[in-house]
């Protein structure tokens, strides 16, 4: 057995080697230190903060920062760091829940369409490409109508979009694969469909799909704020980076900060997610990996 | 050549109804909700009776029959509470809509498609690193923020241009800046990795060896090569475009269609609703189209896929 | 010869459709009957697109025949279910690297085919079992935890072997095993193969381009042209009495290294511009014949038997 566990060391698979490239990768490192500090503050919401987001002080209280709020307060006089701490909290998770559906959704499409291929493969990329076009404001629009307001079921909106890229892109990963003659030995093997899926295609695809969740994970995030920017979101006075910029846009004359604050924090989340994004490219890009 | 035009051109209009259809069906909601929002004061046998000829099922089909009726021989789309034409507030308002997307389309590829392949072809040099980086922080700033700094900036700091409206030609360059440098960063990532593709073609190595002039392989060959793809980059950027248009005229309170689309939401309105999604699957589609032609037009290998002649023809270009 | 019959086709055909158009099928495999002896190497020659690797597929049922039927040993399994055959039938393919999946460790490769027909192991015993199979293609035990990428050409068909020894075939299609290696390699694989076989008494399909690897090891040689059958015989028969024009400028095509033997020779062209013109009533090798008469173009020659285990198909076979 000693034999074996060395053996394995000297050929680590291939995610051990892409994750010590990563974290070779100085700025993506940082970044992914920075998102999780951020993530983690907006998860522990209820323990730093009273969770008080609600109530309105009075007029003469809206002030800059004070002891009893390190961030001021914003243009209706609500504290404004919980009400950060609590719209990042449910922007995360908004964007965080439709990318994973979205993603997994376009995947398995992507899949079934690569995989079997033939006229279903036309009629599904057919669909995607539509799906492709329809921009993600009538998107929103559309579920909200089916599905109610201001509950966040935006989320399920923009999970619709990102089914096109990710459908597009582990269709072609697959198409790649089921090209080589390896799929045909596993056949010649007496495989079925299902492990083989199972067992090679889900294998070597799982590189280009974090690669594409980490690249729109940013994307998911801005589409979120934007949306709740719009008032598409979370209803008042559930809190939420886009509705919070939204709503202290109104003091750009007398306080600007109020609205400056969160949209520095969105762009931080944003730009760490997409180094983090760039960073797991170059470390499990196909082409980075036999090097 | 032409069959192929057509038959393109005949699919659009069952894709057209489809989405029509889906549009329909999805927004038929909102009128259900004005019901539920009388009832609270309403008697109760008329508006129940009212609920029941509204909702009936073979009632929101002849609706929509009659609908797809009037819109396609008479071109109307129905009249708003207020007794005003849907069609002419459409026309009013994508004037607008269109002005700001199509000028921020010409400035995102502009900027974006040249930046694209100056990366590209300094791969891992320093243009490529800045342009990356560049486009990499442009594209983690949403559009409103940029609203933000630029109203910051332009309106309360220097006065030169107004916070919001498009009355003048002043109106028009915050929003097209806006849309510009969203599109420019996405432009220059997809011309980047499209070119990139093309450069790693052993027929350059080829060329090289030939002892072409760099200039010469990248004019001749490389960007000839890049005609089609770089078509539908430009053909995914104006549906972005028009997408982000959309969003950005609320920012600035310009009289758009996706201002338009956002009162129509708010007010719980199926007419101006359905109104918005006819123009703007109308010019979806076209946008798609018009990528297709010019892309059959420009490419031998399209046109090999076409028809009788197409393959004669690339098989002359090939030798 | 019937009585030691392991694996017999008749009239197999498979043609493939470009997309959707039906009119003009590519014949891959178009009524090839043949029939393979137990313990025997039978070699299949043939240029590319030939046919013959979609013959070897159409065998193994990796791909499904049009027409036609396929026994094994007895049994006909053109309709049954291949799962409990697979065991028995295997195939070596011809690129060494796309024939392992990359992302598995070389012992997960094996246990593939360890665990093929449904049989359970634990994972001492796959371990145990890996290593045998890995010695005995020349390959060390400790090489099971390394992945497909970190071994050459030659070392990653040594381990396509394994994996299809593991499951205990008794019939393996060799698919041009040794045309991607280089030729230092070529002859280690085709002995490896030629001591397995007499090692197990397996029965090989030996599909290559390449005639003088097939002449090498085969003891019966099929040669294909453009889908059919041309010539079926003993090694000797082919050889020395070769009957149809093109296994004839096949065998003159083999390169020599001594110039006074080559000169003597006479070579028949392959003339590679007139392949495409395809002769769809007569016989196949029609254009590029150089004893081509009249007759050729309107008869399609039958694969006859022209002395004892010698077929060919040719109205004018040479002797």
């Amino acid at each position: 057995m000693k034999t074996h566990a060395s053996e394995m060391k000297k050929h680590p698979n291939p995610w051990k080697t892409g994750l010590q490239k990563f974290i070779k990768n100085t700025p993506a490192v940082v970044a992914a230190v920075v998102f999780i500090l951020i993530t983690l503050s907006c998860v522990l919401a209820p323990v730093i903060t009273d969770g008080d987001y609600y109530t309105i002080t009075k007029e003469d209280e809206r002030l800059g920062f004070t002891s009893e709020h390190p961030l001021g307060t914003d243009a209706l006089g609500r504290d404004l760091l919980t009400r950060l701490l609590y719209g990042g909290r449910a922007t995360l998770k908004i964007a965080f829940v439709a990318l994973i559906c979205g993603a997994v959704a376009g995947s398995v499409i992507g899949l079934i369409s690569g995989y079997f291929g033939g006229k279903s493969d036309t009629l599904i990329m057919r669909l995607v490409e539509a799906l492709s076009s329809v921009p993600v404001i009538l998107l929103v629009v559309a579920v909200e109508c089916a599905l109610g307001w201001g509950e966040g079921n935006y989320m399920y909106a923009i999970a619709l979009s990102f089914i096109p890229t990710f459908a597009k892109v582990i269709r072609a990963a697959v198409i790649d694969i089921v090209g080589n003659e390896y799929i045909e030995a596993a056949r010649a093997l007496g495989c079925g469909h299902f492990s083989i899926i199972c067992k090679h295609i889900i294998r070597n695809i799982t590189a280009p799909f974090v690669v594409q969740v980490s690249t729109s994970a940013a994307e998911a995030l801005l589409t979120c704020t934007v949306m709740g920017y719009l008032g598409f979101g979370l209803d008042p006075p559930l809190p939420e980076l886009g509705n919070i910029v939204a709503v202290n846009y109104k003091l750009i004359r007398s306080r600007p900060e109020t609205a400056v604050i969160p949209c520095i924090l969105i762009v931080i989340c944003a730009v760490s997610l997409n180094l983090i994004g760039n960073g797991l490219r170059d470390a499990f890009s196909p082409e980075n990996r036999s090097a | 050549m032409i069959r192929y035009f057509l038959k393109r051109l005949l699919l659009m209009i069952p894709t057209f109804f489809a989405i029509l259809l889906i549009a329909y069906l999805m927004t038929s909601n909102l009128t259900g909700t004005i019901v539920d929002a009388m009832s609270a004061y309403g008697e109760g046998d008329a508006l129940d009776s009212f609920y029941e000829k509204i909702d009936a099922p073979d009632n929101r089909v002849t609706k929509f029959v009659r609908y797809c009726y009037d819109l396609v021989v008479h071109g109307e789309m129905g009249k708003t509470s207020s007794a005003t034409f849907i069609k002419d507030e459409v026309a009013f308002r994508l004037k607008y809509t269109a002005g700001v997307a199509v000028l921020g389309f010409l400035v995102s590829i502009l900027i974006g498609i040249p930046l694209g392949v100056l990366a590209a072809v300094n791969h891992n040099r320093w243009p490529d690193h800045t342009v990356s980086t560049f486009s990499t922080f442009l594209a983690s700033i949403p559009s409103y923020c940029l609203v933000l700094v630029l109203v910051f900036i332009f309106s309360l700091w220097l006065g030169i241009l107004p916070v919001s409206g498009i009355d003048t030609w002043k109106g028009y360059v915050m929003p097209v800046i806006v849309l510009g440098v969203g599109g420019m960063s996405l432009a220059s990532r997809m011309t980047r990795s499209a070119v990139l593709e093309i450069l790693s073609k052993p027929y350059l190595t080829v060329l090289r060896a030939k002892g072409l002039p760099e200039w010469k392989i990248l004019y001749k060959h490389v960007l000839k090569n890049a005609v089609v793809p770089l078509l539908s980059v430009a053909g995914n950027i104006a549906v972005a475009a028009l997408c982000s248009t959309l969003i950005v005229e609320n920012f600035f309170s310009v009289p758009g269609i996706g201002a338009y689309l956002v009162n129509a939401v708010k007010g719980r309105d199926q007419q101006r609703l359905l109104g918005s999604v006819v123009v703007l699957a109308l010019i979806i589609m076209g946008i798609g189209f018009v990528t297709d032609m010019l892309g059959v037009l420009c490419s031998p290998k399209f046109r090999k896929q076409i028809g009788k002649n197409g393959r004669k023809l690339s098989k002359g270009a090939d030798e | 010869m019937a009585d030691n019959e392991l694996l017999r086709a008749q009239s197999l055909q498979k043609y493939f459709y470009a997309n959707g158009k039906k009119n003009e099928p590519v014949k891959a495999v178009d009524n090839v009957s043949l029939s393979i002896a137990k313990g025997e190497t039978f070699g299949l020659v043939g240029e590319s697109g030939s046919g013959k690797t979609t013959l070897g597929r159409l065998l193994l049922r990796l791909i499904e025949p049009q027409k036609g039927r396929i026994v094994y040993n007895g049994t006909d399994i053109t309709r049954a279910d291949m799962r409990p055959m697979r065991r028995k039938m295997q195939i070596i393919f011809q690129n060494p690297s796309a024939s392992l999946d990359p992302a598995m460790r070389v012992k997960d490769i094996i246990a593939e085919g360890l665990r093929c027909g449904g049989r359970r192991l634990g994972k001492k015993e796959t371990e145990e079992a890996a290593a045998e199979l890995l010695e005995s293609v020349g390959l060390v035990a400790d090489d099971m935890y390394r992945y497909p990428g970190e071994f050459s050409g030659g070392q990653q068909q040594r381990i396509g072997i394994a994996r299809a020894r593991a499951a205990d075939p008794e019939f393996i299609v060799c698919d041009e095993p040794v045309s991607a290696l280089d030729v230092s390699y070529q002859s280690q694989i085709v002995n490896l193969l030629v001591d397995l076989k007499k090692e197990r008494q397996l029965t090989y399909l030996f599909i290559s381009h390449d005639l003088s690897v097939v002449m090498h090891i085969s003891d019966r040689v099929g040669v294909m042209y453009m889908g059919r059958l041309v010539e079926v015989g003993n090694r000797e028969d082919i050889v020395l009495r070769t009957a149809h024009p093109y296994t004839a400028a096949l065998l003159s095509n083999i390169p020599i290294p001594d110039p006074k033997l080559s000169r003597a020779r006479v070579r028949v062209p392959l003339d590679v511009d007139s392949v495409y013109n395809e002769n769809t009533e007569g016989c196949r090798y029609f254009s590029r014949c150089p004893k081509a008469r009249p007759e050729c173009k309107q008869t399609v020659p039958e694969l006859k038997e022209i002395s004892p285990g010698h077929f060919c198909a040719c109205l004018f076979s040479q002797n």
